[in-house]
């Protein structure tokens, strides 16, 4: 008996001998799987696929074990006014300190600024030229006198020498803004009191005014008091994926508590723990939902394309199982997923459910005929088996392939997706067969109720392209030029943060935050080894052009020479003897004060002109201006606005108010605590050191051990912006080395996952062109398989710009999937060609299988694109199933009629394992077998 | 010392006449540098002038979407005073800017005040809206006068032209000039300080007003800021008849 018989019989025979073993234990070890897979830990941090050696990965571990764990919680509190804000931070505060969980997971939340620090130390942290106008505006703090020093400083700082240079980055506009939003707080908390006044109101209305304009702010505000913002900081790292998951859930309840009790108020919970606890939902939700849809779709699809359909269930079953399986081994090996391998599920099902159709059609086909199981069997397996080996092998290999990638992302994907591969093609082989025949009729079902489809069309398409050849092949030409033109517009996504879940509540929360405060919450980190360094590096990021804001050590701890400069000008302060005079107002005194008012008005309209200059139209500058007082175009008024001062001069001049007597109620209370607070501030008279420095604000900026210092800095929102986050990184990263965090991770993650998929793909290519030659041994089909490879790729990479469809570093991983996918489809039709001698008949016979396989590969990743929750997932979706579209319509188009060119085909060999590889039956429409 | 005495005095000589004559190959290219100056001054045109223009200045200089565009009508009398008057954007349309040696003076028509703004320095940019243009940039003297000019090629239609600012006060360590042969147009002007190549102005769109070849767009790229300010002119008249009250700072608001 010849081996290519003995062979396939003595597996059937085996198969059908322990078919009841088979099933039992393929059974445990799919039920083993998924208990093994219970334990699998998702990787979804960018720094946890790199190689360790990246120099982003280094400086990013060394500042984790400088400081602990560096993970955030940010909550941001939005709510209709600032008291109600502060209600909501103060509630969750004190509710997380009550939780268990939140309580012994992070240290305890500060909601309020350090306002004893800033007390004794502020006026130290002032720089000396703005120290210097305080002098005089400090030496009278009743509120007339306040309100003239107001507009002189506005005048001076902004209105005149260089001041419109101080209004070109958005730093400076957020300190604009966040001053003219004091100044509106300040009139309206005025003409409120004036048009109601009362001597509580006075007394705390002159402490908060006096508190304000001296101490600044307690709470985190953005410039124009929408949102409030503080973090929280967990004691524990990320890395610990149930106790975070915890720790969110609980922060989340509490927060919701809050924000029900508060109507109006929303609470949003960002940063880095919480969307990794966001991504590890979205990514259970990929691996669950997209699965069962792409199974449900292509059980449809079975049930109108086969008459067995209960085969094509067990088809499905063993599918599910060898995933299962597949799951137990990658606990086994690897013990967690990532960002691509989290995908694996998927790419098994597109692929693993075309060796059933292979082995549920030819077996059911051999059944019809009347042949017994065994000789059914034995003849799949000699037919359609070494065919579908052939075919999971190649693609196999070229997930193997990607083992070569130094890029632990990418090795992890090779190893997940090959062994995937094969554990469903054994599967496929061993148990789907023993299913099969275990269970399945006495009769087949020659003719079901339902339509069933003969995918007849196919022939025919191969007739009429390969009677037109020379105008399909100068057509497909034609769009292969076109397209072509196209690829270079293809866009890969860098910023690794943009494929991840974009509904995710965290994202959601993030997207608010950046819109709110105009800033990337992703900062730039780095840790040097002084003060000095410090203060260079960040002088070094204030001055680049996507820097919004920069922290380090720096900024409380001065050069010892500034710092003598500084409590000089703070002595000339403190010699002044008492600030305020018991003051009388008068009527004339009155006036001077809507005199005052009003040319407040002027001021902050002329400062938001100039804006302009510096900022463009419609800065946040001038919308600012144009809410608070009126749109101004030029000399004309457009849209009303709050006209907060004209109200106030109203207020001030209104004939029945009392005004003088209210404002003198007020200064009673503001003079003497705006001199109060001035006092306690000018009262330091020593540098101040990293010692000095309260722990609430050192643990953020020196490393716990005392040897580091944090340098952070937050670029701004434009770096949300795909083509400016690369340049940012690049321009960063050049200012210092040692600059790290999670957009230079990301950045360096995604290049060097470009890299290593361009040469895995070649790799994969090369293996695959020897396996064609091996195979066909003949140049030129191996060649014809290779062209029609290129052209859909061709095809994929021109469609997918023009579709608006981008890649990024876990969809460009389709690539190798492409070129098996598209390998195979070619190999499939060649060498159909080669034993009928025409294209019709190898259409007739292959085509249907191909259109099938490359079906179910569009829905299986298909239904990621449409139902996936992570942008990659979308993303990686969309390239399969136009890359595998392409390859269909590349191989029944385009190759038949390159095949047509030879007048006839290269004599078929009559070697056993290539015939199987292109025996593919199908049945006719009366039921019996189609075969050449 | 194996060196010197190698040195007989015929080769000293060599040393000192190819010494002399390398010198005054110098001051040739040096004085032809300057000549070609003096030849583009005298093409340039003088007196009083009247141009609309729109200036277009992005923040950086890869991103052509943040941009912010000023429309200017721009009076000059031919001295060092220059009144602009925006016309767009709207929301400070009417704005008036006179500057001369000694100070700017802004209107506001949204207030209807005036203020006072102290003198800038030659190196800052002009009143905020001149983007990468500096008052240096944007100063009307004489090229021949302002540098000292040596000539660094004259291969092809151009020549290129090193000069060095006479005034001390200049923000700039040295110019480097590429003018085309033909017509004695600027090119590009390369901007040096200490910090090294900052500032890059390109000229370009050459037509005629008033007989003289104007450059309808100039474009100033800032190294070292990473931004670039683009000036479009759209009607230039030279020799034009402009009053007085434009640049008088008690009336040019009116």
């Amino acid at each position: 008996m010849r081996v290519q018989t003995r062979i396939p019989k003595r597996a059937a025979a085996f198969v059908l001998r322990n078919r009841v073993w088979i099933i039992s234990v393929g059974g445990l070890l799919a039920a083993g799987g998924l208990f093994l897979g219970t334990g699998i830990a998702m990787q979804s941090q960018a720094k946890d696929m790199m190689p360790p050696g990246t120099p982003a990965v280094r400086e990013f571990e060394r500042i984790e074990d400088a400081f602990g764990s560096t993970a955030t919680v940010v909550v941001a509190v939005e709510g209709p006014s600032d008291h109600t804000m502060i209600q909501v931070a103060e509630r969750i505060a004190g509710a997380a300190a009550q939780d268990p969980v939140v309580a012994s997971g992070s240290r305890p939340i500060t909601v309020e600024i350090d306002r004893d620090f800033v007390r004794e130390w502020g006026l130290l942290l002032q720089p000396a030229e703005d120290l210097r106008p305080l002098v005089d505006r400090y030496r009278r703090t009743d509120l007339l006198s306040f309100i003239r020093g107001m507009n002189d400083s506005f005048e001076g700082e902004y209105l005149s020498g260089d001041g419109q240079e101080k209004l070109d980055s958005d730093r400076e506009a957020d300190e604009a803004v966040d001053i003219m939003t004091t100044v509106e707080h300040f009139v309206i908390d005025l003409r409120e009191y004036l048009q109601s006044p009362a001597p509580t109101t006075a007394t705390s209305l002159g402490r908060s005014l006096a508190d304000t304009f001296t101490l600044g702010e307690s709470y985190t505000f953005d410039p124009e008091h929408r949102m409030l913002l503080f973090s929280v900081a967990p004691t524990f790292p990320i890395e610990e994926l149930d106790r975070a998951t915890e720790f969110v859930q609980s922060l989340r309840a509490i927060t919701n508590e809050a924000a029900l009790s508060y109507p109006g108020t929303t609470v949003y919970l960002a940063g880095d723990m919480v969307q990794t606890v966001d991504e590890q939902e979205a990514l259970s939700a990929d691996l669950l939902i997209p699965g069962l849809l792409a199974v449900g779709l292509i059980f449809v699809l079975f049930l109108f394309s086969f008459r067995q359909v209960r085969s094509m269930l067990f088809a499905l079953v063993t599918l599910i199982a060898g995933i299962c399986i597949e799951i137990g081994i990658i606990a086994l090996s690897l013990g967690e997923l990532n960002l691509l391998t989290s995908s694996f599920a998927v790419v098994l099902i597109g692929l693993g459910i075309d060796f059933g159709i292979h082995i549920v059609s030819n077996y059911t086909d051999y059944r019809s005929e009347g042949k017994d199981s065994a000789a059914a069997l034995a003849a799949t397996y000699r037919k359609a088996g070494v065919a579908v080996i052939i075919g999971g092998v190649t693609t196999s290999i070229a997930f193997f392939v990607l083992m070569v990638s130094s890029n632990r992302a990418i090795t992890q994907f090779g190893l997940v997706a090959g062994t995937g591969i094969l554990t469903v093609l054994i599967s496929m082989l061993v148990l789907l067969p023993a299913l099969v025949t275990t269970f399945e009729s006495k009769a087949p079902t020659i003719h079901p109720r339902r339509p069933v489809l003969s995918y007849g069309f196919l022939p025919k398409i191969g007739q009429a392209v390969v009677r037109r050849r020379w105008m399909v092949l100068g057509l497909a030409a034609a769009v292969t030029a076109m397209l072509a033109f196209q690829v270079p517009k293809l866009t890969f996504i860098y910023n690794a943060l943009k494929i991840g879940p974009q509904d995710a509540p965290s994202i959601t929360a993030q997207n608010r935050i950046v819109e709110v405060f105009a800033l990337s919450p992703y900062p730039s980190l780095a840790l040097v080894d002084s003060i000095d360094q410090a203060r260079s590096l960040s002088d070094r990021l204030s001055d680049h052009r996507l820097t919004a804001e920069v922290s380090s050590i720096a900024d409380l701890v001065a050069p010892a020479e500034e710092q003598r400069e500084r409590l000089q000008i703070i002595g000339e302060m403190r010699s002044e003897g008492r600030r305020y005079a018991d003051l009388t107002w008068d009527a004339d005194q009155v006036e001077e004060f809507a005199y005052e008012v009003q040319r407040l008005e002027w001021n902050l309209i002329e400062i938001a002109d100039l804006s302009v200059a510096g900022l463009g139209e419609g800065n946040r500058i001038q919308k600012k201006r144009d809410r608070m007082v009126r749109e101004i175009i030029g000399a004309e008024v457009g849209e009303p606005g709050d006209e907060v001062f004209q109200k106030l001069i109203a207020a001030v001049q209104a004939p029945e108010a009392q005004t003088a007597e209210a404002l003198n109620q007020l200064d009673a209370v503001f003079a003497p605590r705006m001199s109060e607070n001035i006092s306690d501030l000018v009262a330091v008279d020593r540098p101040i050191g990293v010692a000095d420095i309260p722990d609430s604000l050192r643990r953020d900026l020196v490393a716990q051990d005392g040897s580091g210092f944090l340098v952070t800095s937050y670029p701004t929102d434009a770096v949300d912006r795909e083509d400016l986050v690369v340049r940012y990184v690049e321009e960063v990263t050049a200012i210092d080395s040692r600059i790290t965090g999670t957009l230079p991770i990301s950045i360096a993650m995604s290049v060097n996952t470009l890299a290593e998929a361009q040469s895995a793909s070649l790799y994969a290519l090369a293996a695959i062109a020897v396996i064609l030659l091996l195979t066909f041994r003949s140049l030129r089909y191996a060649l014809l398989s290779l062209v029609s490879l290129a052209v859909g790729i061709v095809w994929l990479f021109g469609l997918a710009p023009v579709l608006g469809v981008s890649v990024d570093l876990v969809s460009m991983m389709v690539l190798p999937l492409i070129i098996g996918i598209g390998t195979a489809f070619s190999v499939h039709l060649i060498e159909r060609y080669r034993v009928e001698g025409d294209i019709e008949t190898a259409l007739r016979y292959s085509g249907k299988a191909i259109l099938l396989s490359a079906l179910t590969t569009i829905i299986g990743f298909g239904s990621l694109a449409f139902a996936g929750s992570m942008a990659a997932a979308v993303s990686l979706g969309m390239l399969l199933v136009l890359g595998v579209g392409a390859g269909l319509v590349v191989t029944v188009t385009v190759l038949p009629p390159l095949l047509s060119l030879e007048s006839k085909p290269t004599a078929f060999r009559q070697d056993s394992a290539s015939q199987a590889v292109l025996e593919y039956t199908t049945p006719s429409e009366d039921g019996k077998e189609n075969r050449a | 010392m194996k060196e010197m005495k190698r040195r007989t005095p015929s080769r000293r000589v060599t040393i000192a006449v190819a010494t002399v004559l390398l010198l005054l190959a110098a001051n040739a290219t040096g004085e032809e540098a300057q000549e070609i100056l003096r030849e583009v001054d005298s093409r340039q045109p003088t007196g009083a002038s009247r141009i609309e223009l729109t200036m277009a200045v992005y923040r950086d200089a890869g991103d052509e979407a943040a941009t912010r565009e000023f429309r200017v009508q721009s009076y000059s009398n031919g001295d060092a005073s220059t009144y602009m008057e925006f016309l767009e954007p709207r929301s400070i349309r009417g704005m008036r800017i006179l500057s001369n040696d000694e100070a700017s003076w802004v209107f506001f028509p949204s207030t209807g005040r005036v203020r006072k703004i102290a003198g800038e320095s030659q190196g800052q940019s002009v009143q905020g809206v001149g983007g990468d243009f500096s008052y240096e940039d944007l100063g009307g003297g004489k090229l021949a006068e302002d540098y000292s000019a040596r000539l660094l090629s004259d291969d092809g239609p151009t020549w290129r032209i090193e000069g060095t600012p006479v005034k001390a006060d200049s923000s700039y360590k040295r110019l480097i000039l590429t003018i085309q042969k033909h017509g004695y147009r600027l090119e590009s002007i390369e901007y040096y300080t200490d910090s090294g190549h900052t500032k890059t102005l390109t000229l370009e769109n050459y037509e005629t007003a008033d007989g003289y070849p104007t450059a309808m767009q100039m474009t100033m790229t800032n190294h070292s800021e990473g931004s670039k300010t683009v000036v479009q002119n759209h009607s230039v008249v030279y020799r034009a008849e402009v009053s007085d009250q434009y640049f008088n700072p008690r009336r040019f608001y009116r």
